[in-house]
């Protein structure tokens, strides 16, 4: 939902009870915010319709709600998109989303409505919600119609926590290598997706987000593609932009505007580094940004002690081997957020500063800041000049958490501290 | 149960985590997929002892949903045992295990032995919304925790108001129906919010009476209670807002409670003075033509429409047009509440509609002559079509964004004095 939602002229459909659209407001949100940044004055807010599955719907079937809904869209806004969207409910219960909505498809020819199968149980990473949008848009948008090339188009695919400012840098760092890019699909249309396979390469700004869509785009549009990492701190960054550089062939010109940005931003971030050398650093973030912030801080000269993650594999080994090259003595934790794991291990620690979903650690005093900011620059060489002065800034005055930790207890019993943090972690999953 | 919802105003039933997280140290585990508390918990103040992220949850996943996620709930509840200080473990249902047929109350009745009780609640979100929800919940605690009590004590009174956090005002509401009734001369009870805990819930049963304000949500419970522990109960419809609804309300409850009548009328004077002291400095403001439209549209729950309409209405002079009751009110308390809208002063009737349907909500506002620029206060959803109008927006119910409410409080004669001071601080720094 979140990848879509700030899509033009579209509807989203959840086909669901009520609570799956709980989060309504933080969509909303982050579209008026997305809308304010980019300068549109009479902001809207996003269509969004809830079947509202039922206890009459689990016996029977959800069908006629769906089909009430879609008919509902329609009528009341004419979109020129209609996703909608399977939940934990409507799976079990056999919908068969597909089906009907080609029935629907037929009775609405100027609507794409568009499935997608997204049901909780299936995965407890939201990264896989992204796959399945992408393999949706696959589907039912491209088709596999071949269209006309445009020269030095890029698919430029981003996440929804990418604010307008990084997008900003990452257009004006691709617009240095003579590239246009197709921002997808935060804020983006029909029409732009249409245009993906007219680009000639792809890139993205998150390495668990479009990195499956990027592959099959390779596979069935040939379009060549740079997957590397977030880029957040000047090792990211040089990466990613020398990655999207290699694919369109500008390895040259590359160089040299990153010698040029170094030179710009290397009394600046020394400067920081005089502020933060030698500080060690728990960080606690989403896949992408964890792993990018961890080699971010060795930038300032700060020291990793703790690193927790959400997903593992074979990618974030590569990343894993890389940050063992520049720290020395650092725990992974791949958990999503499970808090008693990371206050158990950030109180064995004891690190100077916090990175990343901050309520724990502060209620145990540790100063803590933030790489993840959706209204906020935080990628490419300016962002991270403004993350650094941000962490900075942070350290330098540790009062607000000091003070909360004082007041507060967490809710974890004395003896857990005490146990191994990993204890709960049992074989298989089981 | 409402049909489609376009612009939906509440969450599902197993949005009751939120009731739960309101009683302090009464943690909720939930057996759940792994994505239900993350869409349901908002950021309106819920970061506290609990917060949503420390909730135990089951995590349910496609294996579960094959074979059944009971063992993965029995050593979910084990381990939070051992693991998180709570005083009350709550477990809820969401959809996936009340589909799947997961048998909850068996593996709850499993720690009936345990240090510290363990209840459980069933809150599939496709049987109904966080307003039932709210009710299963505190039935959960009348059904498995509560015991009868001979033992009554003289002018304990149990409050029972709208849901936590659904309410962004719930706390500071709560707490000044507590120094309402508390001025009366009355021991108030309450369960929700700060020291009230395990400790109040204990002394439910030990009350003379139950007093619930609000037009409908927490009736059931409060039937319940009469008969199973023989506690009579007051249902007072409407929040009282500002002095009219206030002074009304402190004479109902007194006369219910046999306070003297004399005690009564003193302490609304008290308070009426103290409100018109500060309504007369402003007076100028609120006369004044210049600042503000007569005409409204709520845009709520049952209870902040109602009790916002009456509050507008009798206190300030306003005309109702349409009010939407938004909270998929049950039919068969519909007539009664639609009679209290119909109860104004100077013989004015308010009309108001029961629609979950926020698009035809908002067609309704667009083609509503307010005479001028209306003034709405509504949800989220509502700040759109209010500028659309060139009009004042408040954002007084859920979902919320445009409010930060730590516990100001729309309730009594010192909530009234709030929601002014809200509805004027967007008036005055409007050009129009």
């Amino acid at each position: 939902m979140a990848a879509l939602m700030s899509l033009e002229d579209s509807v989203f459909i959840s086909h669901s009870p009520q609570g799956c659209v709980g989060c309504a407001i933080m969509a909303v949100d982050m579209y008026r915010v997305g809308q304010a940044h980019r300068g549109i004055k009479n902001i809207k807010n996003p269509r969004l319709i809830v079947t509202n599955l039922d206890q009459k719907s689990v016996v029977f079937g959800g069908e006629k709600k769906l089909k009430e809904a879609v008919n509902k869209a329609v009528t009341r806004y004419n979109p020129k998109l209609c996703f909608v969207y399977a939940s934990c409910a409507s799976g079990i219960i056999g919908d068969d989303i597909d089906a009907i909505c080609g029935e629907l498809q037929k009775e609405y020819p100027d609507t794409l409505i568009i499935p997608i199968h997204c049901e909780g149980f299936k995965s407890k990473i939201c990264a896989s919600g992204f796959d399945a949008t992408f393999i949706a848009i696959n589907k039912y948008i491209l088709k596999n119609e071949k269209v006309e090339k445009e020269e030095g188009l890029v698919n430029l695919f981003a996440p929804t926590t990418v604010s307008y400012a990084d997008q900003k840098e990452m257009e004006r760092m691709l617009s240095l290598l003579g590239a246009k890019a197709n921002y997808i699909p935060f804020y983006s249309s029909l029409e732009k997706i249409k245009k993906i396979p007219a680009a000639v390469a792809s890139t993205s700004i998150c390495k668990v987000f479009a990195d499956e869509f990027m592959n099959t785009l390779w596979e069935d549009y040939g379009i060549p593609y740079s997957h590397t990492v977030m880029p957040i701190g000047i090792r990211n960054t040089d990466k990613w932009y020398r990655g999207i550089a290699k694919v369109l062939g500008k390895e040259k010109e590359v160089e040299e505007i990153i010698s040029r940005e170094h030179e710009r931003i290397e009394p600046l971030v020394k400067s920081i580094r005089n502020r933060l050398q030698g500080k060690r650093v728990f960080i606690c973030g989403g896949t992408g940004r964890s792993f990018a912030a961890a080699a971010l801080i060795d930038d300032f000269g700060m020291e990793l002690v703790g690193l927790e993650t959400p997903t593992y594999d074979a990618d974030a080994q590569i990343d894993i081997e890389y940050l063992n090259g520049i720290h020395k003595d650092f725990v992974v934790d791949i958990a999503n957020m499970q808090p008693f794991e990371q206050v158990n291990l950030v109180n064995r620690l004891k690190p100077d500063t916090f990175i990343g979903v901050p309520d724990w650690a502060a209620k145990l005093g540790v100063p803590t800041t933030h790489v993840l900011d959706g209204k906020r620059p935080t990628m490419g060489y300016d962002g991270l000049l403004f993350l650094g002065n941000k962490i900075a800034d942070q350290l330098e005055n540790p009062g607000f958490n000091k003070k909360l930790a004082k007041h507060v207890k967490l809710p974890y019993k004395d003896s857990w501290y005490n146990e191994n943090p990993f204890k709960y972690i049992t074989e298989g999953g089981k | 149960m409402a049909k489609l919802l376009d612009k939906q105003r509440y969450k599902c039933a197993l949005g009751a985590m939120q009731s739960v997280q309101a009683i302090e140290r009464a943690l909720p585990v939930l057996h759940s997929g792994p994505g239900c508390a993350q869409k349901l918990s908002d950021t309106n103040g819920s970061s506290g002892y609990f917060s949503p992220n420390i909730f135990p949850c089951t995590s349910i996943n496609e294996k579960d949903v094959v074979f059944g996620g009971v063992k993965k709930l029995h050593s979910t509840i084990d381990n939070a045992l051992k693991v998180v200080d709570a005083d009350l473990y709550v477990v809820l249902t969401g959809c996936i295990p009340e589909i799947v047929g997961d048998d909850t109350g068996e593996v709850v009745s499993e720690f009936a032995d345990s240090d510290k009780p363990v209840i459980y609640a069933p809150t599939a979100g496709f049987k109904g919304n966080n307003y039932k929800g709210h009710e299963q919940v505190v039935d959960a605690i009348i059904d498995q925790y509560l015991k009868k009590s001979d033992e009554k004590e003289k002018g304990l009174v149990n409050i029972w108001a709208d849901v936590p956090y659904q309410d962004l005002f719930w706390l500071g509401n709560i707490r000044e129906l507590e120094k309402l009734v508390a001025s009366l001369g009355l021991t108030p009870n309450t369960i929700f919010g700060y020291k009230r805990g395990i400790k109040n819930i204990d002394k439910i049963t030990k009350a003379e009476f139950n007093l619930l304000v609000s037009p409908w949500v927490g009736l059931g419970s409060m039937k319940k209670m009469e008969k199973k522990f023989n506690i009579p109960f007051l249902h007072y419809k409407t929040l009282p807002i500002g002095a009219t609804e206030t002074s009304k309300f402190l004479r109902e409850v007194g006369k219910f409670a046999g306070v003297d009548n004399e005690k009564i009328e003193s302490v609304i004077k008290e308070n009426e003075d103290y409100y018109y002291y500060l309504i007369e400095r402003y007076a100028d403001l609120f006369l004044e033509n210049r600042v503000i439209n007569k005409q409204f549209t709520v845009v709520a729950d049952a209870q902040y429409a109602l009790g916002i309409t009456k509050f507008l209405v009798n206190d300030l002079g306003l005309i109702p047009a349409k009010q939407f009751v938004v909270d998929d009110t049950p039919s068969k308390y519909r007539e009664d509440i639609k009679k209290e809208f119909e109860n104004l002063n100077f013989n004015i009737k308010a009309e108001a509609s029961f629609e979950t349907d926020g698009y035809k909500i908002h067609e309704e506002i667009k083609n509503h002559d307010y005479h001028g620029y209306p003034l709405v206060l509504g949800g989220y959803y509502e700040k759109e079509v209010t500028e659309s109008l060139k009009g004042n927006f408040i954002n007084i119910s859920w979902p919320v964004q445009d409010k930060v409410v730590l516990d100001s409080h729309y309730a009594g004669y010192s909530g009234g004095i709030r929601l002014i001071e809200d509805i004027y601080t967007v008036a005055v720094q409007r050009f129009n």
